[in-house]
């Protein structure tokens, strides 16, 4: 009995270590720019064992994202654009897209507007979008791009995705998944600024108190049970030495 | 089980590196048309412990995966291109942009260097120069004895020459644009060069749509903000021993298991 209760309060370490992890990325995460809080949520299930005993077990379950948007921050930079409401900027292989909330944009050699890791951010319909020559870039909230008071063909694209916890981080920091985008038409751009990341750093803080402090109890039950285990078996031993 | 260390310490570390961009910020709070500077950061992608659509035990497919973050590295630091006010020095010389554009000045191997720096004044030769003896790609050369030196909001360099009752024109300042400043290089304090991520200048007449008007007998002060600067430092801080009291935890959660297996 007290073997499986180990046996469930070590798992349960195994998910808080997990979860620790989790609210350090997110602390680590708070000064990068549009950075969105993630929490994984762990599920408890049970399964009865042949002798008729019960055990828990638990598994991650869904991750959500906080979507809610993080602050303004006027840059000047005519190609830093904030994103307002839950899309996503979509960039580099229209074939193969990853997405992002991070709209510190600049342009490469080839006038291309990209990301500051080199990929190119694309228009609606996939397309590339190749700078003007001109003197005024201004962006809409539409993402539609106006050169010297004259409208281009290149509209940002903004899409958004019912289920964002379920997007993965690729090595160039942005965000993947299966999930077909649709268009985000609620959404906005606001240019010539950035968003902050929306960590709130005081509730990550209590929640990595309370991680550690039911680490730290859980621990404690693992060495009452290692106790009992070995008074269990001390006890077994007894008539065979009699 | 280190996971959650190195996320805090690479946390603690990204706040260091901001730290010393608003340290650099401060520091440059009295430096004429200094643009305060940001630095900019990317997601490292962490282990994949479930992978969506994989195959569970039980057979069935696993309608999410669940992936853990793996920390922050810098990427970028770059400047914050919002005006600097102006700053009235009396000096007939000083200019002030009071827009996009930026000075185009020459450096002694004929390399053209752009600025917002409009501290000028004659050299040896007459010619508008910077303190550090870069000239204006314009080459104004101001007469010897002339006086009621003028510069217009469109860059027109009038003065009065010894012998004449009317002010006569001297020269045109010219300013550039880019259509991403951000994209300049800093070589030195407040002098900068294009490259391909900025694309090549455009020369404008002052006042033009995007470069500004020009301010005379004032200069661009730095564009930082102490009070943002000093709320940014606290922030840093306070995530720098955040993310250190996360180690911390990450530390004495790792020990007492230590102890639970001893």
């Amino acid at each position: 009995m007290s073997r499986i209760a180990a046996h469930t309060s070590t798992a349960a370490q195994g998910i808080l270590w997990n979860q620790l992890q989790e609210v350090t990325d997110n602390l680590a995460l708070s000064s990068k720019q549009a950075y969105k809080e993630k929490k994984t949520h762990f599920l408890t299930f049970s399964k009865t064992l042949q002798n008729g005993e019960k055990v828990y077990y638990t598994k991650p379950g869904p991750t959500n994202v906080d979507m809610r948007d993080g602050d303004f921050i006027e840059t000047g930079n005519p190609l830093h654009l904030a994103l307002r409401g839950k899309g996503f900027f979509v960039v580099g292989d229209s074939a193969n897209p990853s997405y992002t909330r991070d709209g510190a944009f600049t342009m490469d050699d080839k006038r291309k507007l990209v990301t500051l890791g080199g990929l190119p951010v694309l228009a609606k319909g996939g397309q590339e979008i190749t700078l003007p020559r001109g003197q005024i870039i201004r962006i809409e909230p539409d993402g539609t791009i106006i050169v010297d008071g004259a409208r281009t063909p290149f509209k940002i694209d903004l899409v958004e995705f019912e289920k964002v916890g379920e997007m993965v981080t690729d090595s160039n920091g942005n965000r993947r998944t299966n999930e077909e985008p649709k268009e985000s038409t609620e959404s906005r751009v606001q240019a010539e600024g950035l968003e902050e990341s929306n960590i709130n750093p005081i509730m990550l803080m209590a929640e990595m108190q309370i991680i550690k402090d039911e680490f730290m109890r859980l621990i404690g039950n693992n060495s009452k049970f290692q106790r009992q285990d070995e008074e269990d078996r001390a006890n077994l031993m007894v008539p065979i030495r009699a | 089980m280190t996971a959650a260390l190195r996320n805090a310490a690479m946390g603690a570390s990204a706040e260091m590196d901001k730290t010393r961009v608003i340290a650099n910020n401060i520091a440059n709070q009295g430096t004429t048309a200094f643009k305060a500077e940001r630095a900019f950061f990317q997601e490292i992608p962490g282990s994949t412990l479930r992978q969506p659509g994989a195959q569970s035990q039980d057979g069935n497919i696993l309608p999410i995966g669940l992936q853990l973050g793996g920390g922050v590295k810098l990427v970028a630091v770059a400047p914050i291109l919002t005006l600097g006010s102006p700053e009235n020095t009396g000096r007939p010389f000083d200019l002030m942009i009071n827009g996009g554009g930026y000075f185009r000045v020459v450096g002694p191997n004929g390399e053209t260097f752009y600025t917002r720096d409009g501290t000028f004044q004659p050299n040896s030769e007459g010619v508008l120069s910077t303190i550090d003896g870069y000239t204006l790609a314009d080459n104004i050369t101001i007469p010897v004895n002339a006086s009621q030196v003028t510069i217009s909001e469109s860059g027109q360099v009038s003065a009065l020459i010894p012998g004449s009752t009317e002010a006569s024109v001297i020269g045109q300042i010219q300013v550039a644009t880019f259509v991403n400043p951000g994209g300049l290089q800093k070589v030195r304090s407040n002098l900068l060069r294009a490259t391909n991520a900025s694309g090549t200048e455009t020369t404008v007449t002052p006042g033009g749509e995007g470069a500004g008007a020009l301010i005379q007998y004032h200069v661009e002060s730095s564009n930082v903000n102490i009070i943002d600067q000093m709320v940014e430092l606290i922030k840093a801080q306070r995530s720098y021993e955040m993310d250190l009291q996360a180690m911390n935890a990450a530390n004495d959660m790792a020990g007492a298991l230590k102890s639970v297996n001893a």
